[in-house]
C-alpha cells in the first residue's frame, strides 16, 4: 500500500523531548534493578543479623562439623579454643589453624622420621559435603611413599617406592620371628614362610565335613556355627575365628570357647570320669592332680566311717574300688592315721578351683582361658573351694604321688602335647612354649572383616587345603586385588587399610569444651576442667 | 548489537584466553590433591580474574548513563560487554571448579547462569527481530511514542468519518490530550493527505455513508484505542483488507479515498502494534538481565569480601 506520508513528515508525529518522560517499559527496569538487589542485600543482613555466617560457606560441612557451620571463626583462626582477646588474627586469608583442630581432635605423628608435617587442612579438606575426612586420595601418600628414599631422613623401613595399591604396592609381608629375630617375609616367599605359633593346628581336618564329635558339640553348644553339609556336619571357620566388636581384627583363640571341653577335653583318669584338669600351667595343673588325689584318698578313706549311706557313697565307693582306694584306707587306718576330726585345717595354696563336665562350657566365665577342673555331678555349691579340714595324712600323700606320676604323665603328654609344644626334664615339670599366635599379622594395616561378610572365609584363607600349622593362611595381594582395584572395582585406595595417624599415641578424650561453648560457640563459657 | 566481522577479533581473543584458562585449569586439577577449589591460589586467580571481567561487563551500564564519557566508543564497549563478559563465565566457572558450593555461591552461580543466558538470548534476539522489523515494519517509529501517534491517528481517522458521515455518536471522539499534535505538528493538526486537509465540500452527512459509519464504529475505532482488542476483524491483514474491499464496493467512488485513507491509518496502527509486540521481544530480557546483573554483581563482591578474609 502507497505510504500516506513520507518518513520526513511522519517525523513530524514525534515529540522532540519525548525521552525526558520515563517509559513504563524503562520505569519498570528501574525500579527492578534496584529492587532485586535491595533484595539480595536484605539476605545478607537478614543472616548477619541471627549471627549465622552458612551462607559464605563454600560447600557443606562433613556430618561431625556440621555443628560449626554457622561462625566461621569457630576453625578459622585461632579456633573456639583460644582465649578470648588472645593472638589477634589477621584481617585477611584467615586459615584453619592446627589449633583449632587439636582442640578437639589429637593427631599423633605419622612416623618420627617424616619428611615435614603437614597442616591438618591440607589433608583433612573440609566444605566438601558428607564425606569422611580421613579418607584421603592416594596422591596424599605418594608425596613421600612415591619416593621414600628421597623423602625420609633415616633408610625407609618398608617399601621405599608406593604409588598405589593396583601396581606398585608390595606383596604383603608377616613378621616371622626366628630365634628372637623378626624380619618381615613377603607372602609370595613360601619357602620362607612360616607360622611360628607353638600350637599343633590342622585347619584342614578341622574342616572335615562329618568330623567326629561334631554331634555331641552340637548338642553341647547348639547349633550356630556348625554347618549342615550333604556328607555330614562341619565346624565353621567363625565357631573359632570370631571378629572383635569392631571387627577389625579377630578375637583370640581360647581353649574353654573353642577347643575344649567339648571337644578336647582334659579328663585325668578313667577310673575318674568326672574330673577334668584346668587349662593352665603345669604348675596348676600338677596342683590340682595333687589335691584331687588327695581329697580322694580323704574321701575314700572317710568311707570307712559308719555315716549315711546313698546312692553318692555308693558311687564314691565305686569310685574307691576302681582306684583300690578302700583297701588302702583300711590299711592306713590299721597304721593309726589321724582321724579327719584331728586334722588341721589347711587349704592348699596352689589349690586351683575345680569344674564339671556336665555344666554348660557357656555357664563359664569367658574372660579366662583356664576351664577351673573338677569333678562331676557335685552340685554348684559344691563347687565352692573349703578349706580342707585337716593336713593330708603321709599315707595320703604318698598314695597321691604314687597316682600324680601316671596322671601326670598322661596329662602331659597326651593331653597338652597333643596341641603345645612342651620341653621337658628330670625332676621338673614341662614347660609350655608360649603359643606366640599372632594377634595381627600385619600390623602396619586394619582389615575390616565386617565388610567382607559376604565372602566366604575359604574364598581368602585357603585353610581347607592347611594341615600344618607352620601354614600361613594369610591371602596375597593378589586375592585382595581380584576385587580391590582402580575403575569398576571395590575402593583400592592407601587409607582402606592405613591409617595415617598413630592411633596408638592418641591421647583419652577429655575435650576443653563445655556444651554451651560448642552448641552456640560462645567462649564466654568457663572451659571444664581437664 | 549484531556480530559481523568486526567482532572477529573480539571472539579469537575471548576463544584464545578461554583455552588458555582452560589448559590452566587441567593442569591444577591434574596437580590438585583434593580437586580444584576457589579457595587456591590458581582458585583465586581464576576468580579475581572472572570478577573483573563481570565489573567491566557491568560498567556498560554506567557507560550508557553518560554517553559523553570519551572512553571508548561505545561499540567497542558494547563488545567488552558481550565477549569479556561470556569469557568471565567461563573463568568463574573454573574458579568454582564446577561446584556451586554454598548458598551464597549457589546463588551467585545461578544469578551468573541466568544473566549470560538471558544476555545470549537478548543477542540472538538481536540478530532476529530488528530485520524481522526492517522488513514487516517500514511505518516503526519511537516506542515511546506508540501512544501517541496511535492518539493522533484515531483522530485523523475521527476527522475523516466526521466529515463524509457527520458527527460520531461518542461522546467525546478524542480527548484533548489524544487530539494533541506530533513534534511539528500543532495542537488539532492532523497528518493527511492533500485533498483531506483541504476542507471538505459537503457538510452534511451523505446518505450513503451509513455503511462506512457503521463499519467505522464497530471494527476500525475500535482497532484504532491504545490498547488492542484482541478479537478485532481488522487486525490479521488479509482481513482487514476484505473489510475494506467491502466499503469500496459498498461506498460510491467518491468515497474511495476516506476508505483509501482509513485503510492506511489502520494499517499504521496494525505495524505499530506489531512493533510494540516485538519491542517487548526485543527488549524485554533487559528486565531479567539488567537487574539481575545488578544484584549479581553486589553479591560477588561480598563474596570476594567474606571469601578472602577466610
Amino acid at each position: 500500500m502507497e505510504p500516506r506520508y513520507s518518513t520526513k513528515t511522519r517525523a513530524k508525529r514525534i515529540e522532540p523531548e519525548y525521552f525526558k518522560r520515563l517509559h513504563p517499559f524503562r520505569r519498570w527496569r528501574l525500579i527492578l534493578s534496584i529492587t532485586v538487589p535491595v533484595v539480595a542485600a536484605a539476605w545478607l543482613v537478614a543472616y548477619a543479623a541471627r549471627g549465622d555466617q552458612r551462607i559464605y560457606t563454600s560447600g557443606p560441612l562433613s556430618t561431625g562439623h556440621a555443628m560449626f557451620g554457622t561462625q566461621c571463626a569457630d576453625c578459622h583462626g585461632p579456633g573456639r579454643a583460644a582465649a578470648p582477646g588472645g593472638t589477634p588474627t589477621s584481617a585477611f586469608f584467615v586459615r584453619v589453624s592446627d589449633r583449632a583442630c587439636l582442640a578437639c581432635h589429637d593427631a599423633p605423628v605419622h612416623h618420627e622420621s617424616q619428611a615435614f608435617d603437614p597442616r591438618c587442612a591440607r589433608c583433612h579438606v573440609e566444605h566438601k559435603g558428607d564425606v569422611v575426612l580421613a579418607a584421603l586420595p592416594d596422591a596424599q601418600c605418594s608425596q613421600c611413599h612415591a619416593d621414600l628414599t628421597r623423602m625420609s631422613r633415616t633408610p625407609p623401613t618398608v617399601a621405599p617406592r608406593i604409588r598405589d595399591f593396583g601396581s606398585s604396592h608390595p606383596e604383603f609381608a608377616v613378621a616371622v620371628k626366628e630365634q628372637n629375630v623378626v624380619r618381615r617375609v613377603p607372602l609370595n616367599r613360601s619357602a620362607e614362610l612360616k607360622d611360628l605359633a607353638q600350637v599343633k593346628l590342622n585347619h584342614q581336618k578341622h574342616l572335615k565335613v562329618g568330623l567326629k564329635g561334631l554331634d555331641e558339640l552340637r548338642t553341647l553348644k547348639g547349633p550356630f556355627r556348625i554347618l549342615e553339609k550333604a556328607g555330614g556336619l562341619q565346624l565353621a571357620c567363625a565357631f573359632c575365628h570370631r571378629p572383635e566388636a569392631s571387627r577389625a581384627s579377630m578375637q583370640p583363640i581360647s581353649y574353654i570357647r573353642h577347643c575344649g571341653p567339648g571337644c578336647h577335653p582334659l579328663d585325668v583318669d578313667a577310673r575318674l570320669p568326672d574330673v577334668v584338669a584346668p587349662h593352665d600351667t603345669p604348675e596348676i595343673v600338677h596342683a590340682f592332680l595333687r589335691t584331687l588325689f588327695i581329697e580322694v584318698f580323704e574321701q575314700c578313706q572317710a568311707l570307712a566311717q559308719p555315716g549315711p549311706a546313698g546312692a553318692g557313697a555308693d558311687k564314691l565307693k565305686k569310685q574307691c574300688q576302681d582306684l583300690e582306694l578302700v583297701r588302702a584306707a583300711s590299711a592306713s587306718a590299721a597304721r593309726g592315721g589321724r582321724p579327719p576330726s584331728e586334722s588341721a585345717p589347711e587349704a592348699p595354696a596352689d589349690r586351683p578351683r575345680g569344674g564339671r563336665l556336665g555344666r554348660s562350657v557357656e555357664a563359664e566365665p569367658e574372660t579366662t582361658d583356664r576351664p577351673r577342673g573338677g569333678r562331676l555331678g557335685r552340685p554348684a555349691d559344691a563347687e565352692k573351694e573349703t578349706p580342707s579340714p585337716r593336713a593330708p595324712s603321709p599315707s595320703a600323700l604318698e598314695w597321691a604321688s604314687a597316682q600324680l606320676q601316671g596322671a601326670e604323665r598322661v596329662m602331659f603328654k597326651q593331653k597338652c602335647e597333643f596341641c603345645h609344644t612342651l620341653s621337658s626334664a628330670p625332676d621338673r615339670l614341662p614347660r609350655v612354649a608360649p603359643t606366640a599366635i599372632p594377634a595381627r599379622w600385619l600390623p602396619h594395616s586394619v582389615f575390616d572383616h565386617g565388610a567382607h561378610r559376604p565372602l566366604a572365609c575359604t574364598e581368602c584363607h585357603k585353610a581347607t587345603a592347611s594341615t600344618d600349622t607352620t601354614d600361613v593362611l594369610l591371602p596375597s595381594i593378589t586375592v585382595c586385588r581380584e576385587c580391590h582395584r582402580q575403575g569398576g572395582g571395590a575402593r583400592a585406595g592407601c587409607v582402606e587399610c592405613h591409617i595415617y595417624h598413630d592411633k596408638a599415641k592418641e591421647r583419652d578424650p577429655s575435650g576443653p569444651f563445655a556444651v554451651p561453648q560448642l552448641t552456640k560457640g560462645s567462649r564466654s563459657a568457663g572451659s571444664p576442667p581437664r | 548489537m549484531l556480530i559481523g566481522a568486526d567482532h572477529r577479533r573480539w571472539i579469537v581473543g575471548t576463544v584464545i584466553t578461554a583455552l588458555l584458562a582452560l589448559a590452566a585449569y587441567l593442569v591444577y586439577v591434574h596437580r590438585a590433591l583434593h580437586g580444584p577449589s576457589g579457595g587456591s591460589w590458581p582458585g583465586l586467580i581464576l576468580g579475581a580474574a572472572g570478577l573483573a571481567l563481570m565489573l567491566y561487563a557491568g560498567l556498560l551500564g554506567a557507560r550508557r548513563k553518560v554517553p559523553t564519557w570519551r572512553i571508548g566508543r561505545a561499540t567497542t564497549w558494547m563488545k567488552g560487554h558481550l565477549w569479556l563478559g561470556l569469557l568471565s563465565y567461563v573463568l568463574i566457572l573454573f574458579h568454582s571448579g564446577f561446584r556451586w558450593g554454598g548458598p551464597l555461591t549457589f546463588t551467585l552461580m545461578g544469578l551468573f547462569t541466568l544473566v549470560v543466558l538471558s544476555g545470549i538470548y537478548g543477542v540472538v534476539l538481536q540478530h532476529i527481530v530488528p530485520r524481522m522489523m526492517l522488513m514487516q515494519l517500514p511505518l516503526e517509529t519511537v516506542y515511546e511514542q506508540i501512544d501517541s501517534i496511535v492518539a493522533q491517528l484515531r483522530s485523523e481517522a475521527d476527522a475523516l468519518v466526521t466529515a463524509v458521515a457527520g458527527p460520531l455518536p461518542v461522546a467525546d471522539p478524542v480527548r484533548a490530550s489524544e487530539r494533541r499534535g506530533g513534534g511539528g505538528l500543532s495542537r488539532g493538526q492532523v497528518l493527511a493527505r492533500p485533498l483531506l486537509r483541504a476542507a471538505p465540500t459537503w457538510t452534511t452527512a451523505l446518505p450513503e455513508s451509513a455503511v462506512l459509519r457503521d463499519a467505522y464504529m464497530t471494527d476500525i475505532r475500535p482497532f484504532l484505542a491504545l490498547r488492542l482488542p484482541r478479537t478485532g476483524r481488522l487486525f490479521p491483514p488479509r482481513l482487514g483488507e476484505a473489510v475494506f474491499l467491502y466499503l469500496r464496493m459498498e461506498l460510491p467512488a467518491a468515497l474511495g479515498e476516506v476508505v483509501d485513507d482509513l485503510q492506511a491509518i489502520c494499517e499504521e496502527r496494525r505495524q505499530l502494534a506489531v512493533q510494540v509486540r516485538l519491542h517487548h521481544w526485543l527488549h524485554g530480557w533487559l528486565l531479567v538481565h539488567v537487574p539481575l546483573s545488578m544484584a549479581l554483581l553486589l553479591l560477588s563482591v561480598v563474596h570476594a569480601i567474606v571469601t578472602l578474609r577466610y
